[in-house]
Parts: C-alpha cells; structure tokens; sequence
C-alpha cells in the first residue's frame, strides 16, 4: 500500500504534538525555567590525550556569582557512567582521553560568570601521544588507553570452510568500505534542569530511557533510586543519541551541591565536541559467486573507531556483524569484527546501530559482483535471497518472514523505473538509478535484557489512561498509542489520557530503542485489554443490571452492544459516573519480555523487518555534486498503526541517510573535530531533499504470526547509501566506497567536450 | 565584562567613537558574520560595539545619469542583502549581484547582513560579482569621502598592507553602461557542498559583449569561493577577449584558469579539485553561449 492521505483515510492523522512544534510554542524541557535557577557549565579536555598534573579550582571558586566548583573529588558514588560498561569518568581524575573529556563543572548565577570562572579553574597536563585512529590504537606500541587493552570487542563468526570455498568461487570481489562520523544533530542540544526539593532530585532532562537514567545517577549520586525523578518529555530529537547520560550527572551533582535549581543546555559547539556520534567503520568484504551467481563465500572484517569510551560500542558491533550478511543465502561465512578504542569522539547508540555501515559495503559487494557476472545486480540477489523459514544471519532461528522477497518484487513496480529519461539535460548532467536492499533487526537481541511493560486504568477523572515507560522524541509515540487505544476502546481522543516520561508515574518498560516501541505497545495493550474490559463491565453490570456480553466501550462511556442495525446502541454509564464509584480496582499493568530467539547468540534478533529502496540521482560532472531526485521505499514491517507517522519515520531516516551519503561527516583531525557547528557539519536542507519520495508498506505477515507491527524507527534510515551508490555508478561508471561521497571522485575536465568527441 | 554598543548619528561620531575605543572597539553592522567569529573564537566579541544602524548616508541604492549611455548605481554599505534581492535597479542593471545575493546564506541571515559587511569579510560573495565592474569603494577616515576601487583594496587585503581596516565604509559606486548590460552577456555561479544554506566551495562570474561577428569582448570574468579572496581572472579574460563564438578552444582557456585561479585547500575541498570545477563552471556557460542557436 503507498502511504499517503488517501490509502490511510481516517487514520491520517496529524500528530498531536505537531501544531505546537511547529509554531515554536511547546515548552520543552530546556525551555523551563525555575526561581533562583543556577546555570552549569562544564570544564572540557584541552587535550584529545593527556596525563593529568593537577587542578586547581581555587581561583574560580572566588569568583562573586558562582556557587558550586566540582571535581571528581566530589562524586558521592561511582565517578562513571556507560550504558553497558561505565568506563566513561564524569570527571577525570587522572587522564583525559578525549576533547570532551571533563574535568569540572560550575554552578553560577548566570552564563558570563560561569564562563569566566571556567577559565580560571587551572589544569595542568602533560601531553601523550593521540591515538587518531583504530589503526594506530592497534598497533604494537600503541599508548594503552584502558586498563584492558585497546580492544573494547571483538566478534567472531564462522560457518563452512573459508579457503576451500574461494578456491571455488568464478568471481571474488574485495574491497574496504569507509563511512562516515556522523552526527545525530538534534535541534533541542543536550540540556535540562535539576531540582533538589523535599530530599528528592527532580531530573528534567531528555532521554530515551528514565529508568536507564535513574539507575545510572543513583549509582553516581549514591542515592536510592526511589529518591530520583526522571521527567523527561517533550524531547526535541534524539536518534538515539540521548539514550546514554549527557547533562544529567553534572546538573545532578551542581544541584546537590548548592540547594538551588541548576540548568544545563549546551551550545552546538559544546554538543559536537562532547556528544555521540555514528560509529565510523572501515568494512572489508571478500566476497565470491560461482558461475550461476550463487554466492558461495563471503569474508568480513569490520572495524569499529568507538572512541575514548564505550557506551554502547560493543553491542553496536555486534549488531554490525550480525547485519552483514543481510537478507541472503551463504554457505561459508567467515566476519571479524573489532570495536576499538581512541581517542577521537565517543560513538555510541544511533539509529540503524551498525546496519547502515555494513549494508552499505554488503549491497556494494552484491552490485560489484554482478557486474562481473554480467547480470543485472537485483536478479544476483534474487538467486541468493532467503526464504521465509530460513534461519537468521548468525544462524540463528527467526521469526517467519517473507519480507526480503516481498521487498525485492515490490520495488520493481517503482515509478522510478518508468521515467522518460530522455529529457533534455545539458551535457554534463548524467542520470542513474540504483536499488538496495536490506534487512534490520529490531530489540536488543538474544542475552540483553529487554523487559517491556505497561499499565491501563480508568483513572479519577473518567479518562482511560495508559501509561508507558517509553518516550516522544518526535518519533511520533503519543499519536500511534492514540489510534492504538481509539482502535481497542472505540472512543473519544478526549477520553483517554496517555502518560509518559515520568518515572513516578510510569512503569518501567524498557528503552524506546531498536525499533521496540510501537511493537511493545501493542503487545502490551492486547495483555491489558482483556481483563480492563472485564473489570469494567462487571462493574457496569452490578450498577445497571444489563449483562456484560451486551457492553462494549464506546465514545464517552458504556453502550450497549447493538445486534440489529436499526437498534441504535445506547450509552448505559459514562467513564466519568464509572470513575465516580471509584477507581482502585480497575487499573492493570504488564510485564513482559521483548521476544527472544531460543538459539543462545548474543545479540542475535528475532524479529526482521525488510526493505528494498530505489534512488535517481543526477551527477553534475561540472561540479562532481550528487543531486538524489526520487527516492522510493518498499518496508514490510507488518500492519502499518499510524500512517502519517509510519512515512514519517520512513521518510525522516531516508533524508538522514541522504546526509550520511552525501554531506554529513564529522571530521576529526589529531583528535579535534574540524567541524564545530552546521556551517561545516551539513545536514540536508529542504533543497537538498527529492521533491518526490514514496513509501510502499508490505503489511501481510506470514499466517499465524502473532508478533503485530514492528517497528520502523531506523529501517528507512538503513538501505539508502547502497542505492545511492549504485545510482551514481549507474550514471558515471564510478564506483564509490567511502561516505560521505567527495564530488573530487567524480568531477570530470570539460565534461561537454568529451561530451562532443564521443 | 559586559559589551557596550554605541549607536552613533552620523559618521563622524561613528569614526571618533572607533579612534575613542581603540583596540577594544569594533564596528557592527547587520552582526550575522562577527557573531561566527565569536562563535569560532576566532577573535573575542569586542567590549565596545559601534552599531552603524543609524548612519543614513550608508544606506540605499539608487542610480545617476552620467552621460547619454551612462550610469553611476550607488549601494549604501547598510543595504541588507535582502534589500539587494528585491532592488529592481540591481535586478537590472546588476544581475550577478542580484544572483549573488539571492545565494548568500538562508532569508533570515539576509534580512540582517548586509553588502557592505559581506564586502568586509574579504571573502564575500557579493564581491566576485562587484569585481567584474570598475566597483569603488567610499570609505570615510574622519575627513570626507576617499573613493578606492574595490579590486585594489582586496589586493592589499591579501597582501596584508591593510589587516584591520579602521575606516567605514559608506556605499559602493558603480559605473554601467547601459546598452552594454542590455545587449550583454553575464552569469554567476556559486557551488557550495550542498543546494542551500552554504559557505562557497567555488564562486565564478563573468560579463562580456559581443556586437561584430560574434566575437568577445570587454570580458570581465572573477572568481572566489571558500577562504579564497575573490579576483579577477585577467589572463583568462586576455585570452578569451576577441575570440570567436564558434571557434572558442576550451583547453587553453582552461589550462590560464587553472593556473591563474588561487583557491585554498581545506578539509573539504582541494584546491585542485576548485581550479577544476571553476574551469569547468565558466567554460560551460561559455559553451551554453557558444551553442545556443
């Protein structure tokens, strides 16, 4: 079905939170403001790698208008923090390993006196050498850079015999691929306000897990848990990026320390430096096919630049490993993976979390190979494609799906292929189409934790009410659970009340990660559903006397069922004279796990989502500049909730990935980044952006299956570099292998003449 | 601590306050270019800001008869970049200029600087379009109005004669013919790492006439882009001066632009590849000229 108004009919519906976005006027949370409300600041590494001599905050703590100077000598509990492995210092004590180490931070009365008594806080280092590179960090004399080696992962994987299956291969391509540091670029940069009132802490601050957060400060701040409140919605962007903790241990900690308000935000500047960013890898494949295009070996070596700490960078790799061997057949597979330390910027959790990387190289191998194989690259994948019961990538058993077929047929109707492409262009244009394909795991993977929850009640006010531990951070949460809830009770968006971002409130339920959430909301609410409805129609029916299989929810209350089309159904209670007679016992809540494949492979996914993506690009050979003009998705991800969100979703990671292939990186250099604010760092602007772009969503699951719409928050984000790449080298005969792509690659001299010559 | 802005009446109250404050102050007019400096740290946000808000006379564009066939186009320096795209003397007469406007930076940025603050970046690209007319700066130094052309002064600019300039500039004066820009060719060309919103990679412009036979003549052709001072391609221009239509031969052409045109090198763009595509970016339009029935 191709997403737009018409196919979605009713369920277009424009998010609630869409008008006050776009009018400016919805208050996030770094907007809020607090009396007597202190500003924090934060003393950043003036060395990418260095020994620490001393420091000495005696002069900033003299400065008329700061209130607090911190240092690690000042961490109540753990001096560290991390998602998976908690090796990253709030403040470091002995060494800094990266420029947006930090060394202090300063509660002030405003902006300028902060920013003056950072500069008189005194460090003082002694240079080490800087580790710009895994390469470097690998080497044998390599300066050590975390008490176990440099090495923060490793992954292995083996199936068949490597050697024996080249040797029988008709064509090998090897190549390396390079992709890109790129940033998440959030508008709303990192901040939030910290509160101490009553002897509890009052976080207001983004993330994409509360709870995750609560955990992490507690073990910070040696406080209970209980102690600590995590509000944390609105959010304006996170991809992924605000998952591991920023502000929040310095906000805690300054807050703790002087009794008042502290607010944290950083400057883009601040946010490059001392934010996460995509992990860049550089990914060798050698990859072999007989003569018939079966690909019959294929050998992986991924290495992984995770930066000065881990965070998330090794199930990152692992995710990688698994995902490069994508939706295809091979019977000898050999992948290394390596996530190593440096000292450039930490990488860390970021949508797509190590597919788009391999999929660029896998897909880039796939086109490689049919060329020498002289056929057309779609019908090589199409001999090598999996089926729907063949097992997963790492071998492990999956969830039944056809999706890789379905998004390989579906492609080839696309109205890109159907263009007249003999319009008239001058000479050093060139036109190109090219297709990739990929499939995408969505969870935590096999022995991660991935607990999921929720809680449905009728609250005190007669409103269904549905709180979640998940977040908005503009993915589009708050609309999905709307129609989800209007589509399950038959009511009024008026009666229903949806709570999230607020762990006092909500249960807890897991990150809003990987593609979890609109899946583990549906789960969740098919649990509840059934014994909400039988609380509340037992209770309706010891009220009214009408029989509880004649009840059904409905706008603004109880009606009765009506079995013949000329009785009207009649309202028998409302929710509010429901909630009335109190609510105590009509309130239900869930636990449970996010599903799971039996076969014990760390990290390995269950449940796949496929998608297939063609792209039309036009190479200016003047300039070497890449122009995409038509982009078209085709998702299987299962019935499709919220259509305006879905394409949303598709859409947002489609452009994203534009940026990843064309413009966007990152550049560090002796471990500095080059590119501290937008004017170098570039996101596509809306010229940058295909006017046309379509999404075709494949909604038929295979029979039986019980695991409802996946979610689709990094899928489009996934395939479209390959494609991109493969428009290119369609128009200009030009393979490229490093993102994002340097038009240096691809400018030829006096185009036209040649033009004229040939 | 905190910065001071004066907002001088007139010129010679701006230019004393400037001698006044010294080294701690610094003239400001639209502000969108110093507050990057700033941002950057490329040099401390001045403690006394000297706004030229309030100076009329470096405001407003407007044309003079000079002879028959002659105008004179003055822009004050405070002219918006936006009021410059929507001026139907520049449109008119200017068309780089307009173009080049049209391209600097996003709307909001253009509603604020303005082409006298553009010009004194140095690297601007307003002024690779202003190089291809006989543009003349008119600065005051605290004793009336010195006229200096615009291409000598970029020349000591980046020559380092002059590294801070102290004078304001007041307006620009261009001298057009008018039969020439009516039965004239032109074009501007920026090239930047994405369609909109962007710092040039390569900036080129050109103007000529052709009324006997089809040849070219007086040719002006300039080119800038990145943190390159924009020139003008002098021997490009000699050898292309007089050249027929159809007999034009873009290599040699190509090889004086490559060697004539400086570029930068940075993270994002070699200097090789810049030499290339202003080469291949001017010719074309030559090209286009050169094919068009």
């Amino acid at each position: 079905m191709l997403l737009d108004k018409n196919s979605a009919k009713d369920k277009w519906r424009i998010r609630p939170d869409g008008k006050e976005k776009v009018t400016g006027s919805l208050q996030y949370l770094t907007d809020m403001t607090f009396p007597n409300m202190l500003v924090g600041r934060v003393l950043r590494s003036e060395y990418a790698h260095a020994e620490i001599k001393s420091i000495n905050i005696s002069k900033a703590l003299q400065v008329d208008g700061v209130k607090a100077v911190l240092t690690h000598k000042d961490i109540p509990g753990l001096n560290g923090f991390g998602i998976s492995n908690p090796d990253q210092p709030v403040f470091c004590s002995e060494k800094v390993q990266y420029e947006g180490d930090a060394l202090a931070a300063i509660a002030a009365v405003s902006d300028e006196i902060a920013e003056r008594a950072l500069k008189l806080i005194e460090v003082e280092y002694e240079s080490l050498p800087i580790v710009d590179s895994p390469e470097k960090a690998l080497e044998k004399n390599a300066p050590l850079l975390h008490p176990k080696g440099n090495i923060l992962h490793e992954t292995t994987y083996f199936l068949g015999n490597m050697e024996e299956s080249f040797e029988k291969c008709t064509h090998i391509v090897e190549e390396t691929y390079e992709t890109p540091r790129q940033m998440h670029t959030y508008l709303e940069t990192e901040g939030g306000i910290f509160v101490s009132e009553n002897g509890r802490l009052m976080v207001y601050a983004p993330t994409q897990h509360g709870y995750k957060d609560r955990m992490q400060l507690s073990r910070i701040l040696a406080l209970p848990e209980e102690s600590i409140r995590i509000i944390s919605s609105p959010i304006g962007g996170s991809f992924g990026g605000k998952d591991e903790l920023n502000v929040q241990p310095y906000g805690a900690l300054l807050t703790l320390a002087c009794g008042l308000p502290v607010k944290m935000h950083y400057s883009r500047w601040e946010s490059v430096v001392a934010g996460l960013k995509r992990h860049p890898m550089k990914v060798t494949m050698k990859t072999g096919v007989d003569r018939d295009g079966k690909l019959l070996a294929h050998q992986v070596r991924i290495l992984s630049d995770t930066g000065a700490y881990s965070t998330l960078g090794g199930p990152v790799l692992n995710f990688a490993t698994e995902h490069s061997v994508g939706p295809y057949i091979i019977p000898n597979v050999e992948i290394k993976g390596k996530a190593v330390y440096t000292n450039n910027g930490v990488s860390g959790e970021f949508r797509g979390f190590g597919g788009n990387q391999v999929i660029f190289a896998l897909e880039g191998q796939m086109d490689r190979l049919a060329e020498k194989l002289g056929i057309n690259p779609w019908e090589l994948r199409r001999r090598n494609l999996r089926g729907m019961y063949d097992r997963g990538p790492l071998g492990q058993r999956v969830v039944p799906t056809n999706g890789a077929l379905e998004v390989w047929d579906a492609i080839r109707k696309s109205s890109v292929f159907y263009k007249n492409k003999e319009e008239h262009q001058p000479p050093w244009i060139r036109k190109g189409i090219g297709l990739s394909m990929a499939m995408h795991g969505s969870g935590l993977g096999y022995g991660i934790p991935d607990p999921a929850g929720g809680q449905l009640r009728l609250n005190e006010n007669g409103k269904i009410e549905v709180a979640f531990g998940h977040e908005e951070f503009g993915q589009g949460l708050i609309g999905t659970l709307e129609i989800l809830l209007q589509d399950h009770f038959q009511c009024e968006k008026d009666d229903l009340e949806i709570i999230i971002g607020d762990t006092d409130k909500v249960p807890p339920s897991g990150s809003s990660t990987a593609s979890r959430t609109t899946n583990m909301v549906w789960q969740a609410l098919n649990r509840l559903k059934p014994p909400f409805l039988q609380a509340i129609f037992k209770r309706v029916t010891q009220m009214t006397g009408v029989a509880e299989k004649n009840l059904q929810t409905g706008p603004g209350g109880i009606w009765t069922k009506s079995e013949k089309e000329d009785i009207p159904s009649l309202l028998v209670i409302t929710y509010k004279q429901l909630a009335k007679q109190g609510v105590d016992d009509l309130l239900f809540s869930t636990q449970f796990h996010y599903p799971v494949t039996p076969d014990p492979i760390i990290g390995g996914h269950y449940l796949y989502t496929c998608t297939s993506v063609a792209a039309e690009v036009e190479v200016n050979l003047l300039t070497g500049m890449v122009k995409v003009t038509d982009i078209h998705h085709t998702v299987a991800a299962g019935p499709v909730i919220n259509p305006m969100g879905y394409l949303g979703q598709i859409e947002g990671g489609s452009i994203m990935a534009l940026g990843f292939t064309l413009t966007e990186d990152a550049v560090m250099e002796n471990g500095r980044y080059l590119t501290k604010n937008l004017d170098t760092y570039l996101i596509p602007t809306i010229m940058d952006v295909p006017s046309e772009q379509t999404v075709d969503a494949i909604e038929e699951l295979p029979e039986g299956d019980e695991f409802g719409p996946r979610g689709v928050g990094e899928v489009g984000s996934v395939a479209l570099a390959p494609a991109i790449v493969s428009a290119i080298h369609d128009a200009t005969g030009i393979w490229i292998k490093k993102l994002p792509v340097k038009p240096e690659k691809l400018i030829r001299e006096l185009p036209f003449l040649q033009e004229r010559e040939a | 601590m905190h910065t001071q802005i004066s907002q001088p009446k007139d010129l010679q109250e701006a230019w004393s306050l400037r001698q006044r404050f010294d080294e701690d102050g610094c003239y400001i007019s639209g502000g969108t270019w110093l507050r990057t400096q700033w941002e950057a740290k490329a040099f401390e946000m001045s403690s006394q800001l000297i706004s030229l808000d309030k100076l009329l006379e470096t405001k407003g564009i407007s044309e003079k008869e000079i002879l028959a066939d002659s105008l004179e186009i003055s822009i004050g320096a405070m002219t918006t970049l936006a009021e410059c795209t929507t001026s139907s003397i520049i449109q008119r007469y200017l068309l780089p200029l307009f173009e080049a406007c049209k391209a600097i930076a996003a709307p909001s940025i253009r509603n604020q600087g303005t082409i006298g603050g553009n010009i004194l970046t140095t690297t601007g690209d307003s002024i690779t379009a202003l190089l291809l007319y006989d543009t003349k700066l008119c600065w005051y130094g605290g004793k009336g109005l010195e006229v200096e052309p615009l291409e000598a002064w970029l020349l000591k600019r980046k020559a380092g004669v002059i590294k801070k300039e102290r004078r304001i500039l007041v307006k620009l004066q261009i001298p057009i013919v008018v039969s020439e820009v009516e039965e004239g060719f032109s074009f501007y060309q920026k090239v930047g790492r994405r369609e909109a919103f962007i710092p040039s990679v390569v900036t080129v412009a050109a103007k000529w006439i052709s009324v006997e036979s089809d040849s070219i003549q007086s040719i002006a052709i300039s080119a800038g882009g990145g943190s390159a001072i924009p020139m003008r391609l002098s021997k490009a221009e000699q050898v292309l001066e007089m050249q027929k239509r159809n007999k034009l031969y873009y290599p040699k052409i190509q090889k004086v632009i490559k060697e004539e045109y400086e570029p930068a090198t940075d993270a994002f763009a070699s200097g090789e590849y810049r030499k290339i595509m202003a080469a291949n970016v001017i010719l074309s339009e030559f090209h286009k000229w050169s094919t068009k029935s």
